[in-house]
């Protein structure tokens, strides 16, 4: 491996060590049992440091003071945070990567919040200002999540919940439509799947009480993954 | 230099468009998915029309009002649109067909029958209704809302279910006398929120400590069990941890209008079910007078385990 992009990927790897550490004694400090949202309901981050699936982002951010400290890697390896506001968008700030990627920032925003009937709607760029090594990709992106009493309504299934995502996107996502979808079960685990540029990527996750673990099979060839942890700060 | 307009393809722009289109168009497909009730002929139908709705929809028999059916599940979602069956130690109890079928609802009730089986739990006869007929709350329903109601029921359309008689471990008895209902629904913010909370949504129902009795009751939530299991009606007072003390007003009157929590997840369970059938019919007013009226509730914790 290169020396340079090996002191990158170790420099990343060690900052998500500490950061999670910190996160997680900070987590069971603040998060009590009623301000947990449902595993389903969990903003995690996929690989490319913005709350979405694996490659695909999703139209939700992270609630009003919820701090998600995560750490990735696939074709790069991150280590980020994620900050959420006013439950109306989110920044994220990112560093590693390779051809000597510097830190990254991206950037959603919440344009229509989700109801019960409605789906959410939101607009996003990530590595705003091309200084990461990953392309800079403006998206909009519509989720629906189908709460599992609705899917047992719907099909007669149990603790069954889904979200479906549907958008479009430049740079990383090439100017074409991508859409995935999500099925959680009732313990927090969760099948994966997205169209993105054309290429099809599969995957799977935990989130328990703000922690998640997130791995995929990109393209059918390569493997990736990442941990995070999300805490809300009082 | 390149217009934004310029670099997005034209099928792109198209396929935004068609995005941003499906999701009003799907919301209101969804909306109209949903059974709705007939619709009012009269301002006095429609303003039982609006009462029915924002009463839980008289959920408990189902989205046709035609009580549990025979053979089918037992709770929602499943039991749907049919009503729902109450198994207990209390025993057996079948929500009713409260359609006009004239054999197996209530056609043949005259209103002052279907006025008493609302707010005192009296069917003709002398019959007693169990007390999972929300009775003692409705008993403070004004009378003007009452007879709007029934003016109302008598507009739904027959459905003939014949439902299985009750089988219950204990007859119900009749309770201690309730304050006379007043003559119309009150008009301030508190008052009109206090009025909806106990007597009309019925939200004591749920959220209400088990023993409380009505005009008493402390929000403080309960344990409930429903066909996924046991589910917590949560705490509604506004105790920062356990209650919503953490909610603005406006979140609260949001919530109950669109099932959206104030850190952007959705409602659960039986909730979101209420919410779309019968709370999102409130009136911006209502949704705000019931939240004035939880915010102005002094912060309280349960036993609930």
């Amino acid at each position: 491996m290169n020396p340079h992009r090996l002191y990158r990927t170790t420099r990343a790897v060690l900052v998500s060590a500490v950061g999670l550490s910190q996160c997680a004694t900070a987590g069971a400090q603040v998060q009590d049992g009623s301000r947990v949202r449902p595993a389903a309901e969990a903003r995690l981050p996929g690989l490319e440091s913005m709350t979405g699936l694996l490659r695909a982002p999703s139209a939700y951010v992270p609630g009003r003071r919820e701090v998600t400290l995560l750490a990735s890697g696939s074709h790069r390896t991150m280590a980020g945070a994620l900050l959420g506001f006013d439950e109306r968008g989110e920044i994220g700030i990112n560093s590693g990567g390779e051809n000597g990627g510097g830190t990254g920032l991206n950037a959603k925003i919440n344009l229509v919040p989700e109801t019960l009937l409605l789906p959410a709607v939101s607009a996003g760029v990530l590595n705003a200002f091309g200084t990461s090594g990953a392309n800079r990709s403006g998206y909009l992106v519509v989720s629906k999540y189908v709460i599992p009493y609705f899917v047992e309504a719907l099909t007669g299934k149990r603790n069954l919940a889904v979200k479906l995502h549907a958008g479009y996107g430049g740079g990383l996502y090439r100017n074409q439509p991508f859409v995935g979808a999500e099925v959680w079960s009732g313990n927090g685990v969760a099948a994966l799947g997205e169209v993105v540029a054309g290429r099809v990527n599969v995957g799977a996750r935990y989130s328990h009480r703000g922690y998640g673990v997130t791995l995929g099979l990109l393209e059918g060839k390569r493997l990736g993954g990442s941990v995070s942890c999300t805490v809300t700060l009082q | 230099m390149t217009t934004i307009r310029q670099r997005i393809h034209p099928l792109s722009r198209t396929f935004i468009l068609t995005v941003i289109g499906a999701v009003g168009f799907a919301g209101a497909v969804a909306a109209d998915f949903l059974p709705q009730p007939p619709k009012a002929t009269t301002p006095l139908e429609e303003r039982g029309r609006h009462i029915l709705q924002i009463a839980s929809a008289c959920g408990c028999h189902g989205a046709n009002f035609a009580g549990w059916k025979e053979g089918r599940p037992d709770l929602f979602p499943r039991a749907a649109p049919f009503g729902e069956r109450f198994v207990g130690t209390f025993g057996t109890i079948p929500a009713s067909n409260i359609t006009q079928d004239p054999y197996s609802g209530i056609r043949d009730w005259t209103d002052r029958d279907i006025e008493l089986a609302i707010t005192d739990g009296i069917a003709p006869g002398g019959y007693r209704l169990s007390p999972i007929m929300p009775s003692r709350a409705y008993h403070g329903m004004a009378r003007s809302d009452v007879k709007a109601l029934v003016a109302y029921l008598r507009r739904l359309r027959p459905v003939t279910n014949p439902v299985p008689e009750r089988a219950m471990t204990v007859e119900p008895q009749a309770g201690a006398d309730l304050p006379p209902a007043p003559d119309s629904a009150p008009t301030e913010p508190v008052a009109l929120g206090r009025y909806l909370v106990e007597n009309v949504s019925a939200c004591v129902d749920c959220h209400a400590a088990e023993e409380s009795a009505h005009g008493t009751a402390k929000l403080t939530g309960r344990v409930l069990e429903t066909s996924g299991g046991r589910v917590l009606a949560p705490n509604l007072t506004t105790d920062r941890i356990v209650g919503i003390g953490r909610w603005s007003q406006r979140d609260i009157a949001r919530y109950l209008r669109t099932g959206t929590r104030p850190d952007g997840g959705l409602a659960q369970s039986a909730m979101a079910g209420l919410i779309l059938t019968s709370y999102s019919k409130l009136t911006a007013e209502e949704a705000d007078a019931i939240a004035a009226y939880l915010k102005a509730l002094p912060p309280e914790r349960g036993d609930h385990k």
